[in-house]
């Protein structure tokens, strides 16, 4: 199967989400919307494998691709910290007419997706952190641990962007997954592509500094966060995600109320795409019983 | 170097056409709108060599007539006229006028239709090796066009990867450029009875009063160019007449058969851009 081919049927919409073109690959026949957000430097296409078939199962799927991302707008004059985001996320719920969404986050995505069911609980349905981002643990070897995997996160990143070479390009999406043949070439492409767009190389450099720099752990979850958190939520984790240990997601699971936890087996950080039937069987499971 | 890459960024969505949802595909913009439309038994991936290049300059849009690819079926028949009534129904919807109309084989028939039947929809006309120019018993009366039918249509009764890879390879002179995606795409489109059943009626379709006669040919009041693929089935004269009735340029694309737009997408879509523009200039 190729991309195509797993995405026939699905269509590819431009939507305005608060001024801000946004593309979004979008399959369903206006079942509860499920909404699909992607990691730092990432696109709609990390769920290119799933849109079609969560459809399937009565979901009116949105994979978006984030503000600064893909081929949405990338405003020069903003700073991309999770503000930025958070708004944008909440501006397309509204553009694409959804009064309360269930949402599943990837790595950056997660943490918007996160601070939006804080600060917007009414239109969150359900929340899904798949190897999520902007979990902050309070103790101190997990502050560190934090802090060193944001930078690592940065740095990764912005090799990729300064020279997006398909060589770096690849190295930057191998890295990602637990076995380099996981990445098809297409990804490749594709992602290449998108990085060099002018646009791309005139904002995506500052958008990754901004978004894993200092300044912005001012909005990461803190166990506060985590405990007052409203939304039926599932952390589902990796045993061999290159960033945030299955050890946190635990941790999270215990003090978020309600929440439910599941670690896929040989997937790194993309279970969407690594394992694509076992994402699908706990999600489908855990919305089903939302 | 994939559909997907080959469509990266294009807009992909459904309009409801009179009821039928149609799959179309748009990139680009600017004033001038080209319009792709692909041949039998095809689908808008037919042209996955042409969108972005074309829509560097202008707008593109290709779409999947009716009952082929993942546009919807009707109640009704699929004769010549049934498809160009959809297609001219598509463009009315999607608010289109004015625009460069560019089909293969049958979706050139219906180009051609179109600009006879509402001239305000086409500035300009191009047809890749045109179907219409002759009766089916005249057409089928050619030993190697006869044969080439009969292979082709064995992926509308059993879609089999053999059999869509055989329909596909006889458009081609060089077999590596129908990939094996390409192949799994047309099977995938292929593989309800529904659709093979679309296939088999636009065969069996009584078409005799949209032929493309020298009469309906002399009524183009418009630019218009004709590619021919240097093996081609339909034979070079045929072309050369209808081009000469329709006041059309005649380009013969070396090295290809009916599919000169994937064969040789760097020709194909540098002339169809410099027609689009000055389409009063021919290419010399």
């Amino acid at each position: 199967m190729t991309f195509w081919t797993e995405a026939l049927g699905a269509s590819v919409r431009y939507y305005d989400a608060g001024g801000i073109r946004t593309r979004v690959l979008e399959a369903g026949n206006g079942g509860p919307p499920l909404v699909l957000m992607h990691g730092l430097s990432g696109h709609a296409e990390s769920f290119i494998r799933n849109v079609v078939p969560l459809s399937q199962a009565g979901y009116h799927v949105y994979a978006v691709d984030a503000i600064g991302h893909g081929f949405s707008d990338k405003p020069a004059d903003v700073t991309y910290h999770s503000p930025v985001f958070e708004k944008h996320l909440i501006d397309l719920l509204d553009a694409i007419g959804a009064d309360r969404a269930h949402l599943v986050g990837q790595s950056l995505g997660a943490w918007t997706a996160w601070r939006v069911a804080l600060s917007h609980p009414e239109r969150i349905r359900s929340l899904t952190s798949a190897t999520g981002a902007g979990i902050l643990l309070s103790d101190e070897a997990s502050r560190r641990q934090s802090e060193e995997i944001h930078k690592k996160v940065g740095s990764v990143t912005a090799r990729a962007l300064e020279e997006p070479t398909r060589e770096r390009v690849r190295a930057r999406l191998e890295w990602l997954m637990a076995s380099p043949e996981r990445v098809p070439d297409e990804l490749v492409e594709t992602r290449f592509r998108i990085f060099n767009l002018p646009d791309s190389r005139e904002v995506m450099g500052k958008l990754s500094a901004e978004q894993t720099s200092e300044d912005n752990r001012a909005n990461l979850l803190t166990e506060d966060d985590l405990a007052r958190t409203e939304v039926p939520v599932l952390l589902l984790w990796t045993d061999k995600n290159p960033t945030v240990p299955p050890t946190v997601a635990e941790r999270a699971a215990q003090i978020v109320p309600g929440a439910r936890y599941e670690l896929i087996d040989d997937a790194g950080h993309w279970p969407q795409f690594e394992q694509p039937a076992e994402f699908h069987r706990i999600l489908l499971d855990f919305l089903g019983g939302v | 170097m994939s559909l997907w890459t080959d469509f990266l960024g294009c807009e992909i969505r459904w309009v409801d056409v009179r009821g039928v949802p149609t799959r179309v595909l748009s990139a680009g913009q600017g004033e001038r709108t080209t319009v792709l439309l692909h041949g039998r038994g095809g689908h808008l991936e037919s042209w996955r060599a042409n969108v972005s290049a074309l829509a560097q300059t202008q707008r593109v849009v290709a779409f999947d007539l009716l009952g082929h690819g993942l546009t919807g079926r009707h109640c009704g028949g699929y004769s010549v006229d049934d498809l160009t009534a959809h297609a001219e129904a598509t463009l009315d919807a999607l608010e289109i006028s004015g625009a460069l109309l560019c089909g293969q084989s049958l979706g050139g028939w219906v180009a051609a239709r179109l600009a006879l039947r509402r001239a305000d929809l086409a500035r300009a006309l191009a047809m890749i090796v045109p179907a219409g120019l002759q009766s089916e018993a005249q057409r089928l009366a050619d030993p190697v066009t006869a044969a080439a039918y009969e292979k082709g249509g064995a992926a509308f009764k059993e879609p089999s990867l053999g059999a869509v890879r055989d329909r596909l390879e006889g458009l081609v002179c060089d077999r590596a450029a129908i990939d094996d995606e390409l192949v799994q795409t047309r099977r995938l489109l292929y593989w309800s009875p529904e659709a093979r059943a679309v296939h088999r009626a636009v065969r069996a379709a009584d078409n005799n009063s949209s032929l493309l006669t020298p009469e309906a040919l002399g009524c183009l009041e418009l630019p218009a160019l004709v590619l021919h693929g240097e093996h081609a089935n339909t034979p070079l004269e045929v072309a050369q007449r209808a081009a000469e009735q329709a006041g059309a340029r005649l380009v013969v694309v070396s090295d290809t058969k009916q599919w000169p737009q994937l064969e040789r997408a760097d020709e194909v879509n540098e002339l169809l851009t410099k027609f689009a523009f000055q389409p009063e200039v021919l290419p010399v």
